[in-house]
């Protein structure tokens, strides 16, 4: 006996040096601190290219971020097989990727660290570029709407000069076209132009039309791209943004063709062309967002050390998020752990809260509860309906999974229909862990009665949200991110907690009539 | 002394003080080290524990048949024509999961011990059930075995309302160490599971003779449905009783053991099943803890090792029966 809890120890003693070596290296020879910097508004933008390679040569240009010589472009990129140089484009910087005979899908990565306390939205045009003239633009506008169609042309001057009228100057003229594309006028006018523009530029329309209509009022204007700086751990497309020339105060405005806000929008190219393609196909550019938050130097740091096999600075971003969001699983293990042998919640499966747990980091609260529980009932109705056909318990609980995965595709359009929530995402909530859960809870309270299925729904529910806080904190996410070696720590905690022979708390209640045993 | 916090709970120091042992404690202290893995199967699949049983000559229900696949269920009717009253459970269930008790038949029909009628459709869902594994651990296939109902003893089936009344006596390195007698209520639905709201009664292990009940985790004298006195009723047959549990100790090598038991009206008492992870809530029936039960078997057990379990049992009788002022732990 003796002798086993040694060796038990031994080992806690053993990881918890390892992951101390780990953790002081890093801190004192690689400079990580070991709080995570809130101050800090650093971002990781990260743009990954895809496209299908025919093996012929190929050149991909991207438009990179920064303005002028102001802004020092200082990113990297990350390819395989390929040659990479930056170049300028009527002075916007462009990068360019080359190859001799690619053949497949393609990935690169073009990535750089943002300030978002320093994101601009209005931008002075270069000295060393001439100031666009009004004259210069009437003939630039060569647009098809303006030079055939009369109809078309007729309907772009009526809204013109109907919001002409209604504008004092160029700025309220921009701001009066944006009402129109974001109220979706009725206008006759509106509605033709908005039918000839969906049909030709598909989701491009929007800014198609306002660009039209700028260039309309001799106002030049262009095609801009922005990026979202939200940390959801998902690949977004880039948000189609436009600009126009301010004149009076001789700088080029960024702005959303409906007059969204653009908080937390970083314009990442003033550039008309984001991707260009040559010798592929199916091009396409997403973006990753990630929250930097240890210094920038230090994760070049990590990433160039022997120690890089420990973090995941090394990994493109939109790699490393999944990488983040697994690194978290133990956090919410050991809550249920926590909750199970100290507290003696009782669950419905065992680690069936830490799955639930994550679907909540991924959904807003409210609407991730309601829906479980909408899906919870759902599910233990169809499931009465299904135990009078006499189905064999698989077919049957598989049978429950598509009811299941159909019930919460129908939440989630309806909330999406109903605008109540940004989208719930389909595929967060763990659903074959569901429809077991549906059917241990149905056989529960066959056997046991309602109050038991529901006592154990709930501490399931009570688990889940622990390991959601768990995974929550921000000090641990940053510890896991950024000293993984911190995991051989919990699971030190948890080797410890394996040997814990106290009572767990409900104990107390439950046993509490033991307190007349002494009486007696 | 109660104080004004026993209503709500019961502080762990004093938990401690009286030896009620908590689940952690049961597992890690006395459950793991001493029941070896690999015995396990002998007492989670209950057609092995029977077989094993029968070759020791202990009695337990005579097995009718088992159904192995859902093959074997298309001429369920004909097999189970021949038996007025079975009970049909999974041969890996827990908890007393998944137990159908039929003690008659009036035609086509079957009456469960509840008094519940059902159809042969949904005995054969039952079965079915079983097979896929629903009541099983892990959730596993299984098999469902059709054994014979027994007949509780009148003595018992007058303090329970509907099904039949067990035994159940935990053991530590083949030692009786506690013993209570579980009786059904109407809310439990003829079954005998305290959680499910059946009555638990301690017994001194000495005599079979009741001492102390509990429903619900409250001490009571009177059950609830039908108003039978609880306290100094006797399980009949004890001696018998006490002997075949604590031989379930060299039929299964496992040093935690709980046995179940039912006296049957005829043919005396036969094993239900074993348990290897019994419950705690035995300490709440009998109003004592185990821990220092256990501790003075572990003594016993070390002091001399591989007795017989005629030793055994005078042992235990000895020093926790009732009637002898040495055992005042409380």
């Amino acid at each position: 006996m003796f002798k086993k809890i040694f060796s038990l120890s031994g080992l806690v003693v053993f990881l918890i040096l390892i992951s101390s070596a780990g953790i002081i290296y890093k801190n004192s020879v690689l400079g990580v601190p070991l709080t995570p910097d809130h101050e800090r508004n650093m971002w990781l933008v990260e743009a990954r290219v895809s496209y299908l390679a025919r093996g012929a040569p190929s050149m991909v240009a991207i438009a990179l971020p920064g303005v002028g010589d102001r802004n020092k472009e200082n990113g990297q990129q990350i390819s395989l097989g390929y040659g990479f140089s930056k170049e300028k484009e009527k002075g916007l910087p462009v990068g360019i990727w080359s190859a001799r005979s690619p053949k497949g899908k393609q990935l690169l990565y073009y990535r750089t660290v943002i300030d978002s306390s320093k994101l601009r939205h209005e931008f002075i045009q270069a000295k060393s570029r001439p100031v666009p003239k009004i004259t210069e633009i009437s003939n630039t506008i060569t647009d098809e709407a303006s030079s055939t169609g009369g109809s078309r042309s007729v309907a772009l001057g009526v809204i013109y000069r109907d919001a002409k009228k209604r504008s004092a100057d160029d700025a309220t003229y921009v701001t009066r076209i944006q009402e129109l594309i974001s109220e979706n006028s009725d206008e006759d006018a509106f509605l033709l132009l908005k039918r000839y523009y969906e049909s030709k530029y598909e989701n491009e329309w929007q800014r198609t039309l306002v660009i039209a209509l700028l260039k309309q009022a001799r106002i030049p204007a262009k095609r801009a791209v922005g990026v979202k700086l939200i940390e959801d751990n998902a690949s977004r497309e880039p948000i189609k943004l436009v600009q126009y020339f301010d004149r009076p105060e001789g700088v080029w405005r960024v702005i959303h063709p409906h007059g969204g806000s653009l908080d937390n929008i970083l314009v990442w190219s003033l550039s008309e062309n984001l991707l260009e393609v040559s010798g592929g196909q199916d091009s396409l550019i997403q973006f990753t967002a990630v929250k930097e938050r240890a210094p920038t130097e230090v994760a070049d740091r990590m990433a160039d050390s022997p120690w890089w096999v420990a973090t995941i600075s090394a990994l493109p971003a939109s790699e490393r998020a999944p990488f983040r969001y697994a690194a978290l699983i133990p956090l919410g293990v050991l809550a249920v752990v926590l909750l199970r042998n100290l507290v003696g919640l009782a669950t419905l499966g065992t680690f069936m809260p830490v799955l639930l747990g994550l679907a909540f980091l991924e959904l807003p609260m409210v609407p991730a509860l309601i829906m479980l529980s909408s899906m919870l009932f759902g599910g233990l109705v169809f499931r009465a309906v299904l135990s009078k056909f006499n189905l064999l318990v698989v077919p049957r609980v598989a049978a429950c999974v598509v009811i299941v995965t159909l019930f919460m595709m129908g939440v989630s359009l309806l909330s999406y229909k109903l605008g109540a929530v940004e989208g719930l995402r389909v595929t967060v909530f763990p659903m074959i862990v569901l429809a077991w859960t549906i059917e241990r809870m149905s056989l529960i309270w066959d056997e046991d009665g309602a109050f038991s299925a529901l006592y154990q729904v709930t501490g399931s529910l009570i688990a889940a949200l622990a390991a959601f806080g768990m995974m929550k904190i921000e000090v641990l996410q940053y510890w896991v991110e950024f000293f993984p070696e911190i995991l051989l720590i919990l699971l030190a905690i948890i080797l410890l907690l394996g040997r814990y022979t106290g009572y767990r708390l409900f104990e107390l209640f439950r046993f509490k009539n033991a307190a007349q045993m002494e009486a007696k | 002394m109660t104080k004004w916090w026993h209503k709500w709970l019961i502080l762990p120091g004093e938990l401690k003080r009286l030896g009620i042992i908590g689940l952690n404690q049961r597992n890690g202290i006395y459950l793991l080290p001493n029941n070896n893995r690999k015995f396990y199967r002998k007492v989670d699949d209950k057609l092995v524990t029977k077989k094993l049983a029968m070759e020791m000559n202990l009695a337990v229900p005579k097995l009718y048949h088992v159904f192995h696949t859902q093959q074997d269920l298309k001429n369920i009717l004909e097999i189970l024509a021949p038996f007025e009253s079975f009970v049909m459970k999974p041969s890996r269930g827990s908890g007393g999961r998944g137990v159908l008790v039929i003690r008659e038949r009036r035609g086509d029909r079957f009456i469960k011990a509840s008094g519940i009628v059902i159809n042969a459709k949904e005995v054969e869902r039952h079965a079915t059930e079983i097979l896929g594994g629903l009541f099983s651990l892990g959730g596993s296939r299984d098999v469902a075995m059709v054994e014979a109902c027994i007949t509780s003893h009148k003595e018992l089936s007058k303090v329970s309302y509907q099904g039949a009344p067990d035994v159940r006596i935990i053991m530590l390195h083949g030692y009786p160490v506690m013993a209570m007698l579980r009786v059904a209520t109407r809310q439990s639905d003829g079954k005998a599971n305290l959680h499910q709201g059946a009555i638990g009664i301690g017994l001194d292990l000495a005599t079979g003779e009741s001492i102390h009940a509990i429903h619900h985790g409250q001490s009571v004298t009177s059950h609830p449905d039908l108003d039978t006195e609880l306290i100094g009723i006797t399980v009949p047959h004890w001696d018998k009783v006490i002997e075949m549990a604590t031989r379930g100790y060299e039929m299964t090598g496992l040093g935690y053991l709980g046995a179940d038991l039912i006296v049957d009206d005829n043919s005396g008492p036969v094993v239900i099943e074993l348990n290897a992870r019994p419950g705690l809530a035995i300490q709440l029936a009998n109003a004592t803890g185990l821990k220092y039960r256990f501790e003075k078997v572990i003594a016993q057990a070390k002091a001399h090792p591989s007795q017989s379990w005629q030793e055994r049992i005078a042992f235990s009788t000895g020093i926790f029966g009732r009637k002898k002022p040495a055992d005042a732990i409380l």
